[in-house]
C-alpha cells in the first residue's frame, strides 16, 4: 500500500510563492501607507503655512498696536485705526489706502522678533511641539532681495519636513519677500 | 503489445493558475506603482495665483502701476518682474476702460506656457480707470 504524501513538493512549492507575494504585499502596503501619511502631513503643513502667512501679510493683529505685552492676534500690517487702539475703526477703505494690507510695519516686525519664541508659536496657533517656525523677510535692494530681518527658529539640519510659503509685500515703500517657514522636527524613522 | 505508462500525477500550476497569478501581480504592481509616484503639491496652482495678487496689489500700493501709465514706460514693471524668484516667470499687462492695451511686460528669458495663475487688479490714474492683469507660471526649460 502507498502512503500518501502530505507535503508534497508541489505543496512546498505553493507555499513558498504564496509567503513571498504575501511579504511584498505586506512590504508594499506599510510603505504606501508612510508615504501617504507623510503626503498628507506635507498638505497640512502647506495649508498652515499659507494661512499664516496670510495673516501676518494681510492683517495689522490684535489691538492694532500690538505689543509684546498686550496682544491678542498677530499681524504684520501697517495700522489703520483712527485712534491707534481699536482696529474696529478704520478711517479709509484699506484697498485705496497706502497702510494696511501688503504694507508691512517694521515696528510690529521688531515687536515679533522679541517677542517669546512659544509664546508666539501659541499665538500662531502652532500648538504641536514638534511644530516650528521661522519667518524671513528680505527687501529689494535694486538687484535683488537681502536678507533683513529673521525670526523664529531656523530649521535644524535633520528636519523631517520644511515647508515654505513665500509672500511679496512693501516694507517702508521698498519691495519685500516674506517667506514663512514651517518645519518639523524628526521624528523616529525619518531622523537621520 | 506495449501498453503505454501514463503519469498521473496531478498538475498543480495549471495555465489558469499561472493566468490568475499574472493578472493579479501586474494589478498589484500597477496600483503599487501609482501610489509611489511622486506628485507636486496639490496647492501649486494656489501659489502662482497667490504670487499675482501679492504683484498687483504690490504694484499697485506703491505706485507702479500708476506711474506706468503717466509715463507710458514699462521699465518698473520689468524690474520688479525680474525680481521673482529664479523658477518664477510672468507678465503685466495694462488696459484701459475699453480694454485697449497700453504698456506690457514680461520677465526676462522665460517663455510662455499654458499652466499660467491670472489676477486682475482695477486701479485709478488722474481718475481714469484702467486694468492691470498678471500672468504667472513655472519656468520651463
Amino acid at each position: 500500500m502507498k502512503k500518501a504524501q502530505i507535503f508534497s513538493l508541489d505543496l512546498i512549492f505553493a507555499s513558498t510563492i504564496y509567503i513571498l507575494i504575501l511579504m511584498i504585499v505586506i512590504y508594499s502596503w506599510e510603505t504606501n501607507l508612510e508615504n501617504i501619511n507623510l503626503k498628507e502631513q506635507r498638505g497640512n503643513l502647506e495649508m498652515i503655512s499659507r494661512n499664516l502667512a496670510n495673516l501676518l501679510i494681510l492683517t495689522e493683529g490684535y489691538p492694532s498696536n500690538w505689543s509684546n505685552t498686550e496682544i491678542n492676534s498677530l499681524g504684520l500690517a501697517l495700522t489703520l485705526s483712527q485712534n491707534n487702539l481699536n482696529s474696529t475703526y478704520k478711517s479709509k477703505p484699506m484697498g485705496l489706502n497706502k497702510n494696511g494690507a501688503w504694507n508691512l510695519d517694521t515696528n510690529k516686525i521688531l515687536s515679533l522678533q522679541s517677542l517669546n519664541y512659544s509664546y508666539s508659536k501659541e499665538l500662531l496657533g502652532l500648538l504641536r511641539e514638534e511644530e516650528n517656525y521661522y519667518i524671513l523677510i528680505s527687501v529689494w535692494n535694486d538687484t535683488n532681495y537681502v536678507n533683513a530681518y529673521s525670526i523664529g527658529l531656523a530649521p535644524y539640519n535633520n528636519a523631517s519636513a520644511i515647508v515654505t510659503n513665500e509672500r511679496f509685500a512693501l516694507l517702508e515703500g521698498d519691495y519685500a519677500k516674506l517667506s514663512f517657514n514651517i518645519w518639523q522636527e524628526c521624528e523616529g524613522r525619518l531622523c537621520i | 503489445m506495449h501498453l503505454i505508462k501514463i503519469n498521473k500525477k496531478a498538475v498543480v500550476f495549471t495555465m489558469d493558475a499561472m493566468f490568475a497569478l499574472f493578472i493579479t501581480l501586474s494589478f498589484f504592481i500597477f496600483i503599487n506603482d501609482s501610489l509611489s509616484e511622486p506628485s507636486g503639491s496639490i496647492y501649486s496652482n494656489i501659489d502662482l495665483l497667490q504670487l499675482s495678487n501679492d504683484g498687483l496689489a504690490v504694484l499697485e500700493k506703491s505706485g507702479i502701476l500708476e506711474n506706468s501709465i503717466k509715463n507710458l514706460n514699462n521699465s518698473e514693471l520689468q524690474i520688479y518682474l525680474n525680481g521673482f524668484p529664479e523658477q518664477i516667470c510672468g507678465n503685466i499687462t495694462l488696459y484701459n476702460s475699453i480694454n485697449l492695451k497700453l504698456l506690457s511686460a514680461v520677465k526676462s528669458s522665460c517663455a510662455e506656457s499654458d499652466m499660467n495663475a491670472i489676477s486682475r487688479r482695477i486701479f485709478i490714474s488722474k481718475s481714469d480707470i484702467y486694468l492691470a492683469v498678471m500672468e504667472v507660471w513655472y519656468f520651463e526649460t
